[in-house]
Formats: structure tokens, sequence, C-alpha cells
């Protein structure tokens, strides 16, 4: 939330991205009063009582000589606005459940290594074989209304009632969490005749119990499953017209949001009913709305006025020279909320005009794919985001290294991916790119491809630095490859909307593509690439030039033969993969084949994690999880701006907990 | 341009004033003063007032000059001397625009440049000898940047220009000559003129990708309608007036009437509204990028640098970014400006003396 | 006089119905995910179920016929995209006051500054406040507004020892919007005053003024000045009654919650409802505004008469 841009580049994300709310966290001095239950995801449990070194709430300093200021005001500007409060059959954009997230707690969150933690739910119960999960819930839970009057106790009704409504084809709300549950698919489609809601894998054992039946065992149920309730009577009476504004909604997070006036300002107080107020420090957030954000903050963060602001790598240059500023300019941090890719698109949809059929011969090419693969210059494309230390985000796999590990090992270092992993400049290779370039040209000239391939190369103008890094990559492999191979067209797609009128619509040739996940599993990012996901429509190619938004009839065309075996084969990897449903090496080894043999196929080229970006703060970064910027509880004000040199040292005691966390 | 509330523009106000000039018929020349002291009409010779024979030869004479319209439009415009220059600024800086990329030593404007041995992109580089404006954020020439921007801008502002001449020309004739057709262009008129310009341009852009022609029709789509009102309210005022009532009388065939009767009094308009349409539209296009309806940046626009300059503002040792766009685009202005007035001035046939 | 204004009205009505239509038809035009907050998450037949419910599959000219009735009944609808579920006549409600009180401010500043100088500056055709001024109308044309707002705000604030933004409780911060605002109309009103004082004073009657002898300093009160203004007054109410409209650049730069930039933000998250009761609100306004410029008109110059036919000048 304290980026704006950030939050538009998410809606990217979201075609693919899970409950991303779940993700959203905590830490650093997180002492859990009660007990995770034994859960049979050795992931979960157990971190809590290591990340506990940063002091009382009420100290007034923190770790490596950091100074809490007196008074805990969060100010901010931002430039990305959410329309409503609404938890379900809201808008569902990232910054909206960011906003939301801190009014509207759920069942868990994370703290700031990741890792799950209980949060209305005291604790979970797990049956042996990871198809049931039973929630407790706390007793002390209360409602509050905008002004903190206490508004009842939180039964498990209130979250049944929130399921009901999500279960209610009329109300056109798909949750992505509840998909994960029996029967949620069937209830929610129009045409299915089930419309019985007992079906449901959800069931209300008590006031305080609640039980799900999982629909397909996923040993990740617990880091992507995530519900919030609603205030029964109240929701039911409002109907409509609840969470319109703030006053028309009820609170059951650490704050409740007191102004709420889109594109002027939203202003958080604490909620004097949250049941864990010891690690909600931060007393009233005000943000600022400014459509010139970008802009300004960081004069308004010289000035005092704001305690955040981006540094983009426009003024970048300025900010690291200048005597004043320096030492507080925070590189960002890596972060998995996204992954980014490079990949063609396999059901192109744009205009005649870029000659689409002639396209998708070319890219049938399994050579003409990789003289692109290895043709393109990580490094290099991404200085334009990080001119001054790219390579902590490049990344050669499609999961990122430290996603997850198993017996010890690194899912990246398993000897399916090693070669990969190892490759030099994160698989950037000119010669073997010309290489491949020759071998496609000789037989694509064969198959009748004219040259140049036309490649449509489309970016959001609202996504900082994505501009000038489609102008970079369309010069070097234009430079490496020639002109005469490809031609690279660079146009700006609308900066609302893109998401749906460009990538999901397939209106792109080589394109930067995202995608979010936070299961910890191997599977997050490769399952991406599934059938009828609209981003990359890899697995279109098995239909004639059908979107998988269509019903499709099944015929294939055989103008794509060689990618229609390669796509059947890889799915029959993820299938495999899939029917391991516990965690254990054989599932991590199946995983790694898979993905090993989408990388070899150059189906997708792997790029880089997010990133932050360069900021300025007066807030210690890793209060928060890293990446799921938005949720201010656990988080204090400080003082003065973040010293790199503070930063630097919170970091390396950051990396050495969450090892150790995640062990 | 966001123009809803009644801000002005130059266009209208010269135009409005071109109109009401060319109404009024009274010329300052009767203001020349004639007072004589008793002393001096004492003073006058007595064989001034002799009369004259009578010249059988001149009373057949019928009344001719040896005017030529454009020749006295181009010896008026020429006694402006700030005009002049302002002209030739324009036609300097417009034959620049084709020749720079031809120089020696120029670089492309959407070459990035990298550093021979590091490899990296030289960024932000302050004017200095190998760049002469500097470089941008990821190695471009500004230099060849803005030289290019500005041949894209003057290309969107001329084509703009030209096509609403045409179109305005065409239709505002047939508005003023064919009176049938008054009421209808009249409500389109009050329809259009009501619906704000910055939906239209809006939505033009958003129907169609952003692009140089999409910018270039949003623009049309309404400023046609000014110049059709303003050819039509002439039309109205010289189709009636007595010298072309005579002329019609005489016989006058109708190509003869709109040439020599009508476009005299109506270039002037025209010139002018052209004139002002070129930086109007360079305005039009910096404001579309400023709400992120602008060309794609391979494409420099003034428009585009002026926006990704704004941008650095804030930083002074940037601030070179934004000023050459900036003063570039302000030149173009105020020549195109000074240049229509004066031109403006010159073909109205009024002031040919 | 009464016969015109029902005739005007009446066809100020028709204007109206006529924009609203090519309005509702342009937006229908625009992909359907302008009625969606959530549309990716929602399968095609959800989709189809909700068009069906808000009578989007109707043919256009029945969905047409519907919104007149529903304008008449005083409803503009709800937003979708912008704020979901929340009318769009409260959103304007909240808004437009802002805009109003900064537009009038501003105007309340640039009218009788720019009406000065455009007395100066006819007084003495060519003279040095002539020059000055022309160059400063020329400046404000010339300049890109976005560029010389940034800079009045930069070091304006530094200047004033005062935030960036706009700040409600404190009334200083409102001084450099106001000014931003004025800049350009102060140069619009000179331009337009010295225009008509310059034409007017080339008339016969002044000449014959003149030559009666009749004090300078009169003529310039009486007859230029009064003459001069009438042309202008035209334009007053509408541009009063558009300040609701807003500055999308400078409430943007002091984060002003008015209405600047609103239709913008509406039309880029096509947020349909939005846009037709923004549009059908500045319609109503502008010719409104035009209707009363020319009532006003009446009123000051005896001269004119409403019921002269248009266009035959």
């Amino acid at each position: 939330m304290f980026k704006g841009n950030k939050a538009l580049k998410s809606l990217l994300a979201l075609a693919l991205s899970t409950v991303m709310v779940l993700g959203l966290t905590a830490c650093g001095d997180k002492t859990a009063d009660t007990k995770p239950a034994d859960t049979s995801d050795s992931q979960t449990a157990e971190a809590t009582s290591e990340a506990t070194e940063a002091p009382a709430a009420d100290s007034n300093e923190g770790p490596f000589g950091i100074k809490y200021a007196e008074d805990q005001t969060l100010r901010l500007v931002y430039g990305a606005e959410m329309s409503t409060l609404r938890t379900y059959g809201g808008e569902g954009t990232a910054v909206s459940w960011q906003g939301i997230s801190n009014c509207i707690s759920a069942l868990v969150c994370r703290d700031c290594y990741g890792n799950i933690q209980p949060d209305m739910a005291e604790s979970w119960d797990v049956s042996a074989d990871g198809s049931e999960y039973t929630f407790h819930l706390r007793k002390d839970l209360v409602w509050s209304d905008v002004e903190g009057n206490d508004m009842g106790p939180i039964t498990a009704k209130d979250f049944q009632t929130a399921v009901e409504y999500c279960c209610d084809p009329e109300n056109g709300v798909t949750d992505s969490s509840l998909l994960l549950l029996k029967n949620y698919k069937e209830l929610i489609d129009p045409e299915d005749p089930n419309k019985d809601i007992s079906t449901l894998g959800f069931e209300v054992i008590d006031d305080y119990t609640i039980k799900v039946t999982l629909a397909d065992v996923i040993p990740y149920f617990i880091n992507t499953f995530n519900i919030f309730p609603v205030p029964t009577d109240y929701f039911l009476e409002m109907g409509e017209d609840y969470g319109m504004d703030n006053e028309s909604i009820y609170y059951c997070g650490p704050y409740i949001m007191t102004t709420f006036e889109p594109q002027e300002q939203r202003v958080y107080e604490i909620n004097p009913n949250y049941w864990d107020l010891d690690n909600v420090h931060i007393q009233k957030i005000i943000m600022k709305y400014n459509a010139e954000a970008a802009t300004l903050a960081p004069e308004m963060f010289k000035r005092g006025e704001i305690d955040y602001a981006d540094i983009g790598t426009d003024i970048l240059d300025e900010w690291m020279k200048a005597d004043d500023t320096k030492d507080i300019v925070i590189p960002g941090l890596p972060d998995t909320t996204y992954m980014y890719y490079y990949s063609f698109c396999y059901n192109p949809q744009f205009d005649d005009e870029y000659e689409p059929d002639n396209y998708m011969k070319a890219i049938n090419n399994e050579n003409f794919r990789k003289s692109l693969f290895f043709g393109l210059d990580r490094r290099k494309a991404y200085l334009c985001l990080d001119p001054y230390n790219p390579d902590q985000f490049l990344t050669t796999t499609v999961t990122p290294r430290t996603w997850c590990s198993i017996n010890g090992t690194d899912y990246v270092d398993l000897p399916a991916l090693k070669e990969i992993t190892g490759r030099d400049n994160y698989g950037f290779d000119p010669d073997k790119a010309k290489e491949y370039r020759d071998k496609a040209k000789e037989e694509l000239e064969a198959a009748g491809v004219t040259f140049p391939v036309k490649l449509l190369m489309p970016y959001n103008p609202n996504t900082t630095g994505w501009d000038k890094e489609v102008q970079v990559v369309k010069q070097q492999l234009e430079e490496l490859l020639g002109s005469d191979y490809i031609e690279c067209t660079i146009e700006a797609g609308p900066s609302t909307g893109f998401l749906s009128e460009v990538r999901r619509a397939g209106k792109y040739g080589f394109m930067k593509l995202n995608n979010g996940s936070n299961e910890g599993d191997p599977c997050s990012w490769i399952k991406a690439f599934v059938d009828g996901a609209n981003w990359n429509f890899m697995g279109d190619v098995l239909y004639e030039g059908q979107l998988p938004t269509v019903e499709r009839d099944g015929s294939k065309s055989d103008d794509n033969k060689d990618l229609q075996e390669l796509v059947t084969k890889y799915y029959e990897l993820l299938d495999t993969a899939k029917s391991y449903t516990t965690k254990s090496q054989e599932r991590y080894d199946a995983f790694a084949e898979a993905e090993q043999f989408l990388i070899d196929h150059a189906f997708v080229i792997p790029y880089a994690k997010d990133t932050f970006g360069y900021h300025v703060t007066r807030t210690n970064p890793f209060e928060q999880i890293t990446g799921q910027d938005g949720r201010y509880k656990y988080m204090h004000v400080l003082e003065e701006p973040l010293t790199n040199e503070q930063y630097q040292a919170l970091y390396a005691d950051w990396q050495e907990k969450q090892a150790a966390s995640l062990k | 341009m966001a123009k809803l509330s009644f801000k002005f523009s130059i266009k209208d106000a010269k135009t409005e004033k071109l109109a009401d000039t060319l109404l009024s018929v009274e010329k300052d020349t009767l203001l020349k003063s004639d007072k004589l002291t008793d002393e001096e009409i004492k003073n006058i010779p007595e064989d001034l007032f002799v009369p004259h024979a009578l010249d059988e030869a001149a009373a057949e004479k019928t009344g001719y000059s040896s005017y030529s319209y454009w020749g006295s439009t181009v010896r008026t415009f020429r006694q402006n001397k700030m005009a002049v220059a302002m002209l030739g600024i324009i036609l300097v800086i417009l034959l620049f625009t084709f020749i720079q990329p031809y120089l020696p030593g120029q670089y492309d404007p959407n070459l990035i440049n990298n550093d021979p041995v590091t490899g990296m992109q030289i960024m932000n580089e302050p004017p200095g000898e190998q760049f002469w404006f500097g470089t941008n954020a990821i190695g471009q020439d500004m230099w060849a940047r803005i030289w290019a921007g500005t041949k894209n801008s003057l290309f969107i502002g001329f084509t703009v220009a030209i096509i609403q001449a045409f179109v305005g020309i065409v239709l505002g004739m047939i508005w003023g000559y064919v009176r049938a057709t008054d009421f209808f262009f009249t409500e389109l008129y009050n329809v259009i003129s009501n619906i704000p310009t910055t939906i239209i341009l809006i939505l033009a852009s958003y129907v169609m990708r952003p692009s140089i022609r999409t910018l270039i029709i949003a623009m049309c789509v309404t400023g046609w309608l000014g110049m059709a009102r303003f050819i039509r309210n002439q039309v109205l005022i010289i189709r009636d007036q007595e010298f072309n009532m005579a002329s019609r009388c005489l016989g006058t065939p109708v190509w003869r009437v709109i040439t020599k009767n009508l476009l005299p009094h109506m270039v002037s308009v025209i010139m002018l509204q052209m004139a002002l349409a070129i930086p109007g539209a360079i305005a039009s296009e910096v404001f579309l990028t400023y709400i992120g309806l602008g060309v794609p940046l391979d494409i420099p626009s003034l428009g585009n640098l002026v926006d990704s300059g704004r941008a650095l503002m804030m930083s002074p040792s940037l601030r070179y970014q934004l000023l050459f766009p900036a003063i570039m685009l302000s030149i173009i202005t105020v020549c195109f400006y000074l240049v229509g007035n004066a031109f403006a001035d010159a073909a109205d046939p009024k002031n040919h003396m | 006089m009464l016969k015109y204004c029902a005739k005007r009205l009446a066809r100020s009505v028709v204007s109206l119905a006529i924009i609203v239509a090519v309005v509702f038809s342009l937006l229908r035009l625009m992909p359907v995910e302008g009625y969606f907050s959530q549309l990716d998450q929602m399968t095609e037949a959800q989709i189809n179920n909700e068009l069906e419910k808000m009578g989007l599959n109707d043919p256009v000219p029945v969905q047409l016929g519907r919104f007149y009735v529903q304008i008449l009944h005083g409803d503009l609808g709800k937003s979708t995209r912008y704020r979901d579920g929340y009318p769009v006549a409260k959103i304007v409600k909240k808004k437009a006051p802002i805009s109003i009180k900064f537009g009038l401010l501003a105007m309340g500043v640039s009218l009788p500054l720019g009406m000065l100088l455009g007395i100066l500056m006819a007084k003495k055709k060519n003279g040095i406040a002539d020059k000055l001024g022309t160059l400063y109308i020329i400046l404000i044309q010339a300049v890109p507004s976005a560029v010389y707002y940034l800079l009045i705000q930069l070091y304006g604030t530094s200047a004033l020892k005062i935030g960036l933004l706009y700040d409600d409780d404190k009334p200083i911060t409102m001084i450099l919007p106001i000014l931003s605002l004025a800049l350009p109309s102060i140069a619009g009103y000179a331009m337009w005053l010295r225009r008509y004082m310059v034409d007017e004073e080339n008339k016969d009657y002044i000449k014959m003024a003149k030559a009666k002898g009749v004090p300078k300093a009169k003529i310039a009160r009486q007859h230029v000045f009064r003459n001069a203004v009438v042309p202008m007054v035209q334009f007053i109410p509408g541009s009063m009654l558009l300040t609701i409209a807003g500055s999308i650049y400078v409430e943007s730069l002091y984060s002003i919650p008015g209405m600047g930039g609103l239709l913008v933000e509406v039309i880029k998250r096509q947020d349909n409802n939005m846009v037709q009761g923004l549009v059908i609100i500045f319609a109503v306004l502008g010719i409104f505004g035009l209707l009363l410029g020319d009532l006003l008109m009446a009123l000051v110059d005896p001269r004119i008469s409403l019921t002269k036919k248009e266009g035959s000048r």
C-alpha cells in the first residue's frame, strides 16, 4: 500500500494469484499467546517462538539503535485507490485487499518470515489424510462499528454467513479460497443443478469451531486458505449497501477506518476491541491521495511531511549522491509476492497488422523460442528497474530460490534444475542465441515463415520503469538477433484495464508477465501454466484458436504440432507431480522435472523477482512480511529515517531468523 | 484541453477579433488630423485652387488598379519585422528537424547508448560534449529526442491544422451558403460544443490505441467545428454585403465570386486558425500525455518529453530534461502565435493600403 | 421576453436530450467491464446474468428511454468502479462545493485583476503596459501549465513554509492553488477586455464624442468600458457555473478533493454510470449558463433584443 504504482502493477497478477490477503502479515515481536495445534505441515508450526527479539510494545527503542517516534502516526501519500470496503463481492484488487486487511482479520495470518500464525482461529487440527481441517476460534472476539463501539461477539456463524454469500451464484462472487473446498465450484456454477449448500466442504460444529473439507488434498492448503467473517445480522440487514463506505461495515481487525473518502484520504485508527492490541503500535495512519504521488512524495519526505516515499530510478542517482539523502535510500528487497517472466502468447489475438499466423508458426519452432530465450539479456533489461544491484532480483528458474526446500536442499538445487540454476548470466548466451537463430531461420524459411517475425511488445505506461525496460529489450534483441529476424513493436497499453485488455485478451507477442502466489510449495509457480490459464495461453495450443473463456470443442489444428506434443507432455509431468499429495522428495523431484521441461523447451523465460524498489522510510520494513506491505500491525513509526546501515543490519538479522524459522 | 470553464484560447479571441474588424467599416484614416491654424490657412498657395480642365480620356476610364491580393499580403506581412523573424525561426526549426538526423555524429532518438567499457546504459548524463542536451534515464540522447519530438509534434500539429481547415472550410461553406442546412449544423454545433472536449479526446484515445493517428483523429473530431463556424459567419456576412451584391448583379460567375470576393476575406481567418491550431494541437498532446493517453514512448514527442521531464522537476540536477523540451515548446507556440497574427493582419484586405 | 425564454428553454432541453443520447450511445461502445467491479472473478454465465439484471442486454433505444425516465426522477445511477455501489449524485454533492469554492475564489481574484490589466493595456495601445501585458499573455499560453503549476507549488510552498498539499484546516494552503488557477484567467480576461475596448474606441460615436470635446476619462468610463464589458458579461454566468468542473492539474497537484480530474478518472476507469452522470451535469450547467448569459447581456445592454433572429447578423 505504500506504493501506488506497485498496487497497479499488481493488478496484473490477480488473475492467478490466489488470496493475497492471506499473506498479509506481521512481525518481529510476535509472541503468540496461543500455540498452533499440531499440523501435518511442518512449515506452519514451531516458528513462532524464535521471532521474539523486538522489545516490549511501550519501549522507545528498537533493535540496532532505532528510535521509535513519540507520535505513532504514520503519514503517507498514495496514488491508487480502493473503491469499496466489501470483503466479498468487492473489487478484489490488491489495493483494496490491502486496505481491507487492516480492518478485517481472517482465520490465520502470517508473520514477518512468511510463516502461518493463528489469528482469529487460535489453533487448528488436521485430519490424518490431510483432507479435513478443524479451526478453533478465539472466544473473546468482538465486532466494532466505526466509532469503536462493541457490536457483539464474533462466532462461527459469521464465517458461515460469508461463505453462504459467496456460494450464491446470484452474487457473482468466486472466492479463490473457497475453490479449494469440496463442491464450491459446482455451487457457484449457475448451470450446475447442485445448489444444496450443505454439500459444501464447510461446516460449523459449534459457535467456536469450523470444519472444512478439501476438494483435493494439497499439502499447502493452510498457506493459501483464508476466509473472513461478516457480522451476520448487520450484513443481512444492509444487503448490497454493506461495506459501501466506512460507516456501513463492522470491524474486527487491528484498525478502524475512520475516514474513507476515495481519491481524497483514508484514515485508520486503532480498534479498541481488537484481540491483540499489544502488538498494534501505530496509533493512527493518515493516507492522502495524490494523483501525482510519484512526483511529489520524495520531496514531501524530504520536508518531513510523510513517512515513506518511493525513489524512482529517474531520481535515484541524485538521491544516492546528495549528502543529505545518500544514507537513507534503502534498496528494495527481492520479494516473491510476484514473479516475472518473459513469454510468448500461445493464442495470439492481436491485430492482423502484426501477422498472428506467421507469429504462431514461428513460435511453434523450438529453435526460434530458444533464440530469444538465450538472446534476452536479463541483466541489462533489469538495469532499468535497479541500476545498482540487479543481481539479487534475477532468476533462472520459474520458482525462486528459497521458496521451498526438501530435506535440506533448496528446490532449485534439486538434480533436475541444477544445470539451469547454475547458468551464467541467468541464461543469457549470445553465441547460443545466434546458433539457434540460424537453425530457426533455416527451418522456418522452409516452413514458409516470412521474416522478420513481428513481435508485439505492449507495456503498461503506469508501471514504473516498464516503458524504459521495453525499449531496452527491443533494442538489445534486435541488435543481437538482427532486425531482419525479429521486429519488435512497442505499444503502450491502456493504463487502466491493462490486464484485461492486453494480457488476458492475448494481445501481445512477447511480453513481461507476472504472477502471484503464496503457497510455499513447488507447484506454486509452475502450476500457473495450466490449461485454461489466460496469461500465456499455453494450454490453448491444444485447441484451435479458441479462448479459454468459451466452451471449447476440443478440435485441434495441425499448425502447432510441435507445441501440442510438448504441452501435452508437460501436462503429463505436472499431473504426475500433483499425484503426490504430501510433502515428499518424490513430489519435489517430480515438480522439478516438470519445471525443467518447461524451461528447457523455452516456453517461458524466467526473469526476476518482484521488488519494492528503492525507497526512503520512517518504518522498519522487517516488521512487515516482505512484499506484503499494507498491514500495519506490529509496525512502528521511527523518529528518524531508517539509514542504509541499520537496514543492512536488520536484513542480515532477518535472513538468519527466517532461515531458522523455515528449518 | 480541459476547458470546461470559461477560460480563453488565443484562437477564439483572435478570430473573433477578425470577424469583428471585418464587420466594422470605418478606418483609422478618418482620424487623420486636419486641424490647421488660421496662419497656415493663409499661407496655402492660391494656385492649388485652380480648377483642373476636363480630361475626356480619364473620364472614360473605369476604376482599375494594379492591386494584387497576394502581393499586398506579402508586402504587408514583410513590414512586420518581428513576425518575419519568427517565421524564420519556424522555418529553421522545421528544416532542422529534417536535417538533424543526417548531420555527422548524431544519435538515433530511440537508441539506448551503452558505455562501451561497462556495457551499462549511460543514464542521466548531464549536457556535455558527447551528448549536447544530456541523456535521459535509460541513456537516450536528449538532443536527438527533442528534434525528433519536435518533428513529430509539428507533424501532428500540421496534420490537425490541415484536416481541420479542409473539413471546416467545406462544411462551413455549405453551412453558410445552403440555408436549409443551417438548422442542422447549428444544432450539431450546440450539441458538440456542450460535450466537454476532454470527453471526446479521452473517448477517442480510449477506443483506439495510443498512437499518432489516434491523437490526430481525436483532435480533429471536434476541431473542425470552430473553423466551420467562422467560415459560415464570414460567408453570411460577405454574401449580403453591397460589393458582393453589386458584383453578382453585374453577372460575375459564382466561381469568381468565391475566389475573388469571398476567399480573400477568409484567407486571413483560415490562416490564423491554422497557425493557432498547431500550437493548440501540441498543447492538447501535452494534456493527453499528462492523463496517460499520449503516444507511446518510442515515438518521441514534445508531449511525452515534457511529461517525463515533469516527473524530474523535484531534482535540480535533472531539470535539464524538462527545460529543453519546455523551451522548444514555448518557442514554437510563441512563433506560431505571432506569425499567425501578423499573417492574419496582412491577409486582411482592409489592411492593404 | 418570456416567450423567448420559453423557446430557448425548450431548445436547451432538446439539445440536452441529444447530448445525453450521444454520450449514452458512445458509452455503449465501451467494454462491459465498466459495469463490474470484479469482472475477472466472474464466469461467463454470471456476467450475463448481471447484464440481464441491469438491462444492458436490451436494445440501446430501450435502455436510453429508461435512462431518460431515470434522470427525470433525479436519479443519476450508481458508481461501479470509482466507488462501488455509491450513488453518483452523492459523490458529486461532496466534491462539487470544493471545486466551486476554489473556482469562485480564483474568479474573484482574476476578474478584477484581469479587467484592470485589460483597461491599462487598452488605455495606451502599444504602450509599456500593453507590451508587458501582451508578453504575459503570450508566456501564459506558451509555457505548458503543467510545468509552471509545479514550479509554483514547489517554490511557493517553501517560501510560505507550508505543506505541499492542501489542508482543509489551514486556509493559507489555499493561496497557491488559487494563484495557479487565477494566472491564466487573468490573462484571459485582460485579453478579451483589451480587445473589446480597442474595438469600441474605434467606433464612430466615440469619435463623435471626442469631437464634441467630452473629457477623455468620461468617454473611457461611460462609453468605452461600459460597452466593452457587455460581451464579457455573457460568459460570466457560464464560467461561474462551470467552476464546478474544477481544474485537473491544480487539484491533482495539491490533493484538493474536488471535481477536477474526476471525469478523466472515471472515463479511464470505465465507470460508465459516473461518466453519464457527470456529462449530464456539465451539459446542463453549460447550457443553462449560456442561457443565463444571454439574459444577463440583454439586461445589461438595452440595445440587445433577444427576439432578433439569430444568424442573420
